[in-house]
């Protein structure tokens, strides 16, 4: 538990920063405009009317909107962490404040208006004067409901690769453990609340006109941003960022170097739960420090090559492209597409590789995950063997290994690094053409430590060191349904495997 | 400032739009005056009135004070030297009485106004000033309101229905002390009203509106006599019939 609760200050107090810095954008932009619109009906329909559409787009899908657009920018603008997070939650704050702000300032009393004109105050005294405090209670209350919605949708940020509560829901919801779920979701629960609670008080020091509440308020606000700013001051050296991609292997392996770094005397931190395209781009940015990836998807997603080449010459090639970020070499084991049989099953149809399935599938039926089908992998293995199965059924993954153990499936289409295909005893048939790209986990690091031989060297022990059967071992541990191990603790498992070779 | 409020001009004053049009207004009042200006809905009454302090801007003619046009300078620093009362009193309602009565002084930065003063002169306690608005009856807020307009040492005194939403208890009190007030004080006093008969007990000359121009301008003692035009008999009659029934009542 204690280990679970570990990272829960810091990404609470990443998550807190968030959240202000996008009110007080949505603040600074929503203020003025509501002002000028309060005046001109046709800007206040047409303001209102952007900001309503804006809220109707999903919370997670305008985060991810944010990276392509920042990415069409360029000139060194960062497409991923902070910025896109901070700008998407500010327009989803944008709504609530705007319409109070209008609602604030058209529902003020007109006598009230006309004797401000009437006595001889500039525009500037009416604002200041009259219709600034008049309308604050209301204002307050749209600031109220932006924070409780943006302190909710900060939990998105994650998948944008900022630090946030989201940590814990997103890396939970991989590796299905519900209490680091739970825990995420509490604790951003509670710091709406709290927050409501605050801005609550100082609504009602403004409505009632009560200087303690207003006071109170203010204070807890402060102190809270304050605490939240602590760990940033205290800090000296920037820590090194880990990243990892959305799967419990990339969580273990991040826990990994995260271990051996800190041993090394380095400040770590984590970026979890980042999508495949988005990982590569932080590591070339500099905005994570190292992580791992896979040579196929480099080499198919990033460098858009269309046929396999040999190991060599995949990993020169992937090293060549990632410069000036570095590849420090492949880990030892392969997270690739493979076909895999039951031990069993294997020996009654006297398959040993691909070749000689090949022979027997047209007796055999085909499991496949939901994408596997229309994937390259596919096409190339069925050309290279003539593979002709007498039936191909498409499965959600764990229904897939389920329909393989029941004999609904004969074959089915596995992750070679899976950590059932040691629990389940199931064998994965190798591919003597090449005919599957290899998906060598490689070892990368950002441009600022590629010649930083103490990082390196922290590392570099991995290099190699990490055969298939282990990684499965570790992969299962956290996947199983039952006695699941945290990320945390399968990195220890699999750490202490490397040091008894 | 001068002993007495400055006089008022209007010279060929004319406002156009739908609702309470004015139409070519020529017409002086004199200095330290009390002039009524009656009709019915939508003569044009309060359009003229608020041409004087510019909340209404005329199309063509335009208005003097003392002789200087009104429409030079900035239209907040002409407000500030003018008392406005009006019906709906636009009280601030987070400012205490006596918060709302400073405020004119606090705007243009002058020595603070003597609230103290002030509250006596609307014959209200001392012990109001530190209250809300919202504590206070209709006839206590239009006193306030009355004492926010003279904080500036005004001479000048728009009233556009200012006793109107009151009762007639309050509002014959409060009219006759503001009476008083304009004579103390030396005032120049135009006040808009639908009611002839308070116009009658407290101007010393009325106007009658309709569409948008002049069609009566009499003291109150011609007017009673019938020598200011239909439409200001017309008006007369109502009030005058009133009196009479109540007379027949008692009888």
């Amino acid at each position: 538990m204690s280990e679970l609760l570990a990272p829960l200050p810091g990404l609470a107090a990443h998550h807190l920063l968030l959240s202000a810095a996008a009110l007080g954008l949505a603040l600074v932009v929503a203020l003025p405009l509501g002002l000028v619109a309060a005046r001109r009906p046709r800007l206040a329909g047409a303001a209102l009317g952007v900001a309503g559409v804006i809220q109707t787009i999903p919370g997670l899908a305008l985060l991810a909107l944010f990276y392509p657009l920042l990415l069409a920018i360029g000139h060194g603008v960062p497409a991923l962490g902070f910025l896109p997070a901070w700008l998407a939650l500010a327009l989803y704050a944008l709504l609530p404040i705007l319409r109070n702000v209008v609602a604030g300032l058209r529902g003020l009393d007109p006598a009230v208006i006309e004797a401000a004109d009437g006595l001889g105050m500039t525009a500037g005294q009416r604002l200041r004067l009259v219709e600034a405090p008049l309308a604050a209670p209301v204002v307050m209350a749209g600031i109220r409901t932006a924070t409780v919605w943006t302190i909710g949708a900060a939990t998105l940020a994650t998948t944008v690769g900022a630090a946030s509560l989201g940590n814990l829901i997103f890396s939970g919801l991989q590796t299905e453990d519900w209490s680091q779920v739970l825990a995420g979701c509490l604790a951003s629960a509670a710091l709406a609340l709290v927050a409501d609670g605050l801005l609550a008080l100082i609504e009602r020091g403004l409505a009632r006109r009560e200087r303690w509440s207003l006071t109170l308020g203010s204070l807890g606000v402060m102190a809270g941003l304050l605490l939240a700013c602590a760990p940033m001051l205290g800090g000296g050296a920037r820590p090194v960022v880990v990243g990892a991609k959305n799967f419990s292997e990339q969580f273990i392996l991040a826990r990994l170097i995260g271990a051996r770094l800190e041993r090394a005397g380095y400040a770590v931190s984590y970026r979890e739960g980042l999508g495949s395209a988005v990982a590569l781009r932080a590591l070339r940015q500099g905005d994570i420090d190292v992580y791992v990836d896979y040579s196929g998807t480099i080499w198919a997603d990033s460098m858009h090559r269309s046929k396999p080449a040999p190991k060599p010459e995949t990993l020169a090639g992937i090293a060549d492209f990632l410069k000036p970020a570095a590849l420090l070499g492949p880990l030892g084991f392969e997270n690739a597409y493979a076909l895999a049989m039951t031990k069993a099953g294997a020996a009654r149809h006297h398959v040993t590789d691909l070749r000689t399935l090949a022979a027997a599938a047209p007796s055999l039926t085909l499991g496949a995950d939901l994408e596997f089908l229309s994937r390259p992998e596919w096409r190339a293995v069925r050309e290279a063997y003539g593979l002709r199965f007498a039936a191909s059924r498409a499965y959600a993954p764990s229904f897939m290994y389920r329909a393989l153990e029941s004999g609904q499936a004969d074959v089915i289409s596995a992750f070679s690094s899976d950590g059932r295909i040691a629990a389940d005893d199931l064998v994965v048939l190798p591919d003597p053409a090449h005919a599957l790209p290899g998906y060598d986990a490689i070892l990368l690091v950002s441009p600022a430590h590629a010649g930083d031989q103490r990082f390196l060297g922290a590392i570099r022990p991995l290099i190699g060191a990490i055969p298939v059967e282990a990684m499965r071992r570790a992969n299962y541990m956290v996947d199983r349904d039952r006695d699941k191990a945290s990320p945390e603790a399968a990195a220890r498992w699999l750490a202490a495997q490397l040091e008894h070779r | 400032m001068d002993e007495r409020g400055p006089d008022i001009r209007f010279e060929g004053v004319t406002k156009r739009f739908a609702g309470a049009a004015v139409s070519d207004v020529d017409c002086t009042i004199a200095a330290g005056s009390f002039v009524a200006l009656v009709g019915g809905s939508g003569a044009g009454k309060s359009t003229l009135l608020r041409m004087v302090n510019r909340l209404v801007e005329p199309d063509s003619g335009r208005v003097l004070l003392g002789g200087a046009d009104v429409a030079e300078g900035p239209a907040y620093a002409l407000r500030r030297r003018i008392g406005y009362v009006f019906q709906s009193i636009g009280l601030m309602p987070h400012m205490s009485v006596a918060e709302n009565i400073a405020l004119v002084p606090r705007l243009a930065g002058d020595p603070p106004a003597d609230v103290a003063a002030l509250l006596e002169m609307v014959e209200l306690p001392v012990v109001y000033a530190s209250r809300a608005p919202s504590a206070l009856s209709g006839g206590e807020r239009q006193r306030v309101g009355v004492a926010r307009a003279l904080a500036t040492g005004a001479r000048l005194m728009l009233l556009d229905e200012p006793f109107g939403a009151l009762d007639p208890v309050t509002r014959d009190a409060i009219g006759r002390r503001y009476r008083d007030l304009h004579e103390r004080l030396g005032l120049t006093s135009l006040m808009v009203t639908h009611d002839m008969a308070e116009a009658l007990l407290l101007a010393d000359r009325i106007l009658v509106m309709a569409k948008g121009r002049i069609v009566g301008d009499a003291t109150p003692s011609d007017m009673l006599a019938g020598r200011a035009g239909e439409e200001a008999s017309a008006l007369v009659a109502v009030a005058a019939r009133q009196a009479e029934r109540i007379e027949a009542l008692k009888a």
